[in-house]
């Protein structure tokens, strides 16, 4: 039997190992990860992203290059989008909150969220009378990496400080689309094989793009 | 037969072996599984098998000291340092709790000066560090990183910066993967304390209008992560203590305002780089600004102190 201090030592500087050269002027983060799975794990990370920073996310696994380029993985963000309730319980409102304002609006008196500036959105209701701002949390994709081609890193810039989801899936030997891409690298993962995979965040300032 | 084996294996690893090098933990979701619920109706269903496994998959990053130095070194007006911890007083730490929370701090001390450029400031906190990291048992993390040399070999602040964080990647790897998370979980509970108290200092008296306040804003989500982090150390009495006093911390940044976003959510592309668009963004006012700083002021106080 394989112990999991044994299996997670050979594991944990794998985020290190995933692309050495660092180059563009990319430095190494300290949110980067590494740890051991077996095929078809799916693992969530969340991420801090500041304003004014670019960051490029890479995954890898080095002990198995064989399933390098196979990782699928999704960046998901929790936003909070408000919208304009009536007491007749239909919200008379446009889905979008996050448009330019165009008409100032007071909250409703019922508005107890500790959202502010609600004045912003563009929603324009049907009657000025007991509405309340109602906010709900969604999660929103922004990045797909299985619509980029298996892209196996993304480069981006957050126009704001962010809590960032990584959700990163090893690639699963049942999957048939897996099995024909390992057999016609001449590879075999076997389901039990526990795999390294690291996930390396690095940053660079991004003040030549404008922010501040 | 074999797929109850495969089950097995897979619990088991999930459970002993599937871990991640440094700052993370499983702490069970409050807020990221809310999706699509009223924010006053925050519902969360235990016997929910997709909230189970997001419960038991969810692990959490802390940006560390540097990353918050390097975006805000380009900050104008005097270097101050007397706001950071003596690095001459290391020597009177023993206890191993106290060793791990003064080493976040001068962690966190030499980031900012690596930053700002003061290479003789740096030079000494990476020396401190490696003398607590011994008494820690991660000396080895300097030593490789050092490789043979000494101290003095760096040419700037900047090379210590890069090489310190490597060293820390290193130390915290080692630390998480020997089973001693509770001294990590106190180390980053360190280096985020002092980071705070150093840029609210930075700071000094509230003004709307400095870019320096919404690095403190930020710090919201860093402590969210903190605490996520730390969860997974708990059971150790030190940690937990630690936890509560974040957690009075943590509800002050709860204060803070989210305004709400003019742009669409989505994104766009930059010179080859996606940027993210939209979402809230937090703004603080006055008054959550001096609470915050009292409060951290008053944690560090109670970090760097020995009883």
């Amino acid at each position: 039997m394989i112990s999991g201090s044994l299996y997670g030592q050979q594991c944990f500087e794998m985020a290190e190992k995933c692309n050495s050269d660092f180059r563009s002027g990319f430095r190494f983060n300290g949110q980067s990860k590494s740890g051991a799975f077996i095929s078809g794990d799916t693992a969530r990370l969340s991420i801090v992203v500041y304003k004014g920073m670019e960051y490029r996310i890479t995954f890898c696994s080095p002990l198995h290059p064989e399933i390098n380029g196979l990782f699928q993985f999704q960046i998901y963000e929790t936003v909070t989008q408000a919208k304009w309730e009536y007491e007749n319980g239909k919200p008379q409102v446009s889905s979008n909150p996050h448009v330019n304002p165009t008409k100032k609006e007071s909250d409703g008196e019922n508005d107890k969220s500790q959202l502010v500036n609600s004045s912003k959105s563009s929603e324009t209701p049907a009657s000025p009378k007991k509405r309340k701002r109602v906010y709900r949390k969604v999660e929103v994709l922004r990045y797909d990496n299985t619509q980029d081609e298996m892209a196996q890193e993304w480069t981006f810039i957050s126009s704001k400080t962010r809590k960032l989801i990584v959700k990163m899936t090893v690639p699963s030997v049942s999957d048939q689309e897996i099995k024909r891409k390992l057999t016609k690298k001449k590879h075999q993962l076997v389901a039990e094989n526990y795999v390294c995979v690291g996930i390396l965040l690095e940053h660079q300032p991004a003040a030549k793009l404008g922010l501040k | 037969m074999q797929g109850k084996k495969l089950n097995f294996a897979r619990l088991f690893i999930l459970s002993l072996v599937l871990s991640f090098s440094a700052c993370t933990s499983e702490k069970s979701e409050s807020t990221e599984n809310q999706v699509k619920v009223e924010v006053s109706q925050k519902v969360e269903d235990p016997s929910n098998p997709k909230q189970k496994e997001m419960r038991s998959t969810m692990k959490y990053s802390v940006p560390t000291p540097s990353e918050l130095f390097a975006i805000i070194k380009n900050h104008e007006g005097p270097i101050e340092t007397s706001f950071l911890h003596d690095a001459d007083l290391h020597a009177q730490y023993v206890a191993k709790q106290d060793q791990a929370l003064v080493f976040g701090v001068y962690v966190a001390d030499l980031a900012y000066s690596s930053a700002f450029s003061d290479n003789t400031k740096s030079v000494k906190y990476f020396s401190t560090l490696g003398k607590i990291g011994e008494e820690l048992g991660i000396a080895a993390a300097f030593d490789e990183v050092l490789d043979g040399g000494t101290y003095d070999q760096f040419e700037n602040s900047d090379s210590v910066g890069i090489i310190s964080s490597e060293a820390f990647y290193n130390a915290y790897a080692y630390l998480e993967e020997n089973k001693r998370g509770d001294i990590l979980a106190l180390i980053v509970a360190g280096g985020f304390v002092e980071s705070l108290h150093i840029v609210t200092n930075m700071v000094g008296d509230y003004d709307a209008g400095n870019p320096l306040i919404d690095r403190v804003s930020d710090q919201k989500y860093t402590i969210d992560n903190l605490l996520g982090f730390m969860d997974k150390y708990k059971e150790n009495s030190e940690v937990w203590q630690v936890m509560e006093k974040l957690n009075e911390l943590k509800q002050l940044f709860e204060g803070i305002a989210m305004e709400e976003s003019a742009d669409e959510v989505g994104t766009e592309d930059v010179d080859g780089a996606t940027m993210i668009l939209g979402g809230g963004e937090l703004k603080i006012d006055a008054t959550s600004f001096e609470k915050i700083k009292a409060k951290t002021s008053e944690l560090r106080s109670s970090f760097v102190s020995v009883v």
